[in-house]
């Protein structure tokens, strides 16, 4: 019988085990975007203020001096780190000193203002002999930490995918070769088993839950193969008084080498019945206690022994 | 090993704990027994855990297993001794006890091969009898716990059923083989045999005895499909010219005088199966193995049991150790004989 694709154990547990690890590798991805996205605003924050107090120490003696070369040098030296977005110094009256700021193409050019909507921003005064000479105004752009957040989302993007699709392939195939495979072999020897063929063993060895069940079918094809020969035998060893096979175990015409102790004891009991009195009559009676003794038989010695006169397995 | 001979104390405690038993023992100890589901027969000849001993105070116990079910006890006389096989559990085992020199004794022994389902269920069991001083005097008995009567002239079984998964086998241990000389015939079924056919020619058998100086301490010997079944001498009456055996020989069947067993002891160790281990459930041997063989205080191999004045295995026998294995079916034959069990029924 053919199993629709969407009704296939392996295609269930795959897909569950996809979905489940899909929502995992999800859930982990936008925390490490968070954790990262976090970081990075802190980075920046540090470098913000911390250049920008460098800055307003390192411009206070140039400043006072009003060295504008230096003060444009400094500036400038600065700008060299690309998340600056923006300097400017301003005097004591808010006047632009210096400013300089990166356009959009990355070129640093002249500063019209302050520009303080970058995505942080630092002001610190410039303090030189306990006089305050100006300020310095520090912007820090955003796109360049959106830019980093980005290829930090794709690579983890790629990374859950690749590994997502890597365990569902591993489980689709892992699944395929311990049960799917077993299952099938299993149910085509089960289908055999109920119509009848019971001669191919069943040849699954694994020590797992299949091979477990695998062994107990195939102990139950055992057995009813076995049952099945026996029902057999018996119907085809017990045809009825008038079978020679019968008088020959009377007669004792031939060396069974019979292994049970009580129809050797009652074979040679009949025996001498009927050599004491030959007469038909005689060889019925005993041939009928013969053929009930087995019938009621159970003991397995007496199942081989039956083998022995009807089987042509005598010793 | 487990203990198989107790004091009559220890063995009164058992019976009144419930315990369904077998016991052999001296008439004055088993008379001590109380009320229970108990069968005996007397007898002070034993092989214990330490040997062959001789005792009129010690009780040699057969304990049944835990699983066997059905257990009941019956007793029989001449009148329907002919329903013993019949009345054997259809799975299961009997055990039968009877009293040695007794017209039940006889004709059990005469009989039973024509009883119906003879064979068909196993029968094992023992002749009781007496100290060998006493013998003469003192008849052999068998006891019926349940109603603590004992009887002289009835046999008293016990049987069990077993489990579906487990089946009594029977089997016997018999050092006596034939000599290779002539092969006699008796003209008829008995105890007591005058003549003999011999070679075609029939003479008187205890003048064949005495001229032929035969050692009647060797049984005769019929070879039943590679069984050797003994029939013991009692004695040759030369005046009467009769020889009396303690089994029947019988009409039709071929004997043979056996050869003596030199050391029975050591004889019996060679050919005792090596796989019995624990599965024995009780086992008995004879008087004469135990006279003969001088086997007082000394152990044959790892089994046990009263010395009788006959053995049972199916029928009687003499000069025979009997043994019955309590054997269990292979997982594999169990599921069969479960299938087998469902589609023949």
């Amino acid at each position: 019988m053919k199993i629709k694709w969407y009704n296939k154990i392996q295609v269930r547990i795959s897909i569950i085990f996809l979905v489940l690890t899909t929502v995992s590798l999800a859930a982990f991805c936008m925390y490490s975007y968070s954790s990262t996205k976090q970081a990075m605003h802190n980075e920046l924050d540090r470098l913000t203020k911390a250049t920008s107090a460098r800055l307003a120490s390192q411009l206070a003696h140039p400043m006072s001096l009003g060295d504008i070369k230096l003060v444009e040098s400094l500036i400038e030296s600065e700008l060299i780190d690309v998340r600056i977005s923006s300097l400017v110094v301003t005097g004591t009256d808010q006047s632009i000193f210096i400013g300089r700021e990166r356009g959009p193409d990355g070129s640093i050019t002249v500063s019209k203002g302050k520009n303080e909507d970058g995505f942080l921003s630092q002001t610190d005064t410039i303090v030189y002999d306990n006089k305050i000479l100006g300020r310095v105004v520090l912007n820090v752009q955003a796109n360049f930490m959106a830019d980093e957040l980005k290829q930090s989302a794709i690579n983890l993007f790629l990374v859950a995918t690749g590994l997502n699709i890597f365990i569902f392939l591993s489980l689709f195939f892992v699944l395929r070769k311990t049960i799917i495979l077993p299952m099938i072999k299993l149910t085509k020897s089960t289908s055999d088993i109920s119509l009848g063929r019971l001669e191919e063993a069943i040849a699954i060895r694994s020590k797992d839950e299949i091979g477990h069940l695998a062994e107990a079918i195939e102990r139950m094809r055992v057995s009813i193969r076995l049952a099945i020969e026996r029902l057999a035998s018996s119907r085809k060893a017990m045809p009825g008084v008038d079978a020679s096979e019968w008088s020959d175990v009377i007669l004792e015409k031939k060396h069974y080498g019979f292994e049970f102790l009580a129809l050797r004891i009652l074979v040679g009991r009949l025996a001498v019945s009927y050599r004491n009195d030959p007469t038909p009559e005689t060889m019925r009676s005993c041939i009928q206690q013969l053929i009930g003794f087995f019938q009621n038989e159970k003991n397995p010695q007496a199942q081989k022994d039956l083998k022995k006169i009807f089987g042509g397995v005598a010793a | 090993m487990n203990q198989v001979l107790f004091e009559a104390d220890a063995v009164s405690a058992m019976i009144k704990a419930g315990e369904s038993l077998v016991l052999a023992g001296d008439e004055q100890v088993l008379s001590k027994m109380p009320k229970g589901n108990w069968i005996g027969g007397t007898i002070p000849y034993f092989v214990g855990n330490e040997g062959g001993e001789f005792s009129q105070e010690k009780i040699y116990v057969t304990q049944l297993p835990a699983n066997v079910s059905d257990v009941k006890v019956r007793v029989y006389n001449e009148q329907n001794i002919d329903r013993i096989y019949l009345d054997a559990p259809e799975n299961g085992l009997s055990l039968v006890i009877l009293p040695a020199a007794s017209s039940i004794h006889q004709d059990f022994a005469l009989r039973a091969p024509t009883f119906d389902s003879f064979a068909a269920k196993p029968l094992i069991g023992w002749v009781s009898g007496v100290s060998l001083d006493d013998f003469g005097q003192l008849p052999p008995k068998v006891f019926v716990g349940t109603d603590l009567s004992r009887h002289e002239n009835s046999a008293v079984v016990l049987s069990i059923g077993l489990p579906s998964s487990t089946y009594a086998n029977i089997g016997i241990i018999n050092l006596f083989e034939e000599d290779g000389g002539d092969t006699l015939y008796f003209p008829e079924d008995g105890f007591v045999a005058k003549d003999v056919s011999i070679n075609g020619k029939t003479v008187n058998f205890a003048e064949y005895l005495l001229k032929n100086q035969v050692d009647i301490k060797s049984p005769l010997v019929a070879d039943v499909h590679g069984v050797k079944i003994n029939t013991s001498f009692q004695k040759v009456d030369e005046e009467n010219g009769t020889v009396s055996f303690y089994a029947p020989t019988f009409r039709g069947v071929a004997y043979k005088i056996a050869k003596p067993v030199d050391n029975y002891v050591e004889n019996f160790r060679s050919v005792m199966p090596k796989d019995l281990g624990n599965k024995v459930f009780f086992s008995c041997n004879c008087i004469l193995n135990y006279l003969y063989s001088e086997l007082e205080g000394k152990k044959t191999g790892s089994l046990t049991g009263p010395i009788t004045f006959g053995e049972v295995a199916y029928q009687l026998l003499n000069q025979t150790l009997v043994y019955v294995t309590l054997e269990t079916l292979q997982e594999e034959e169990t599921e069969v004989q479960a299938l087998w069990n469902m589609l023949t029924t």
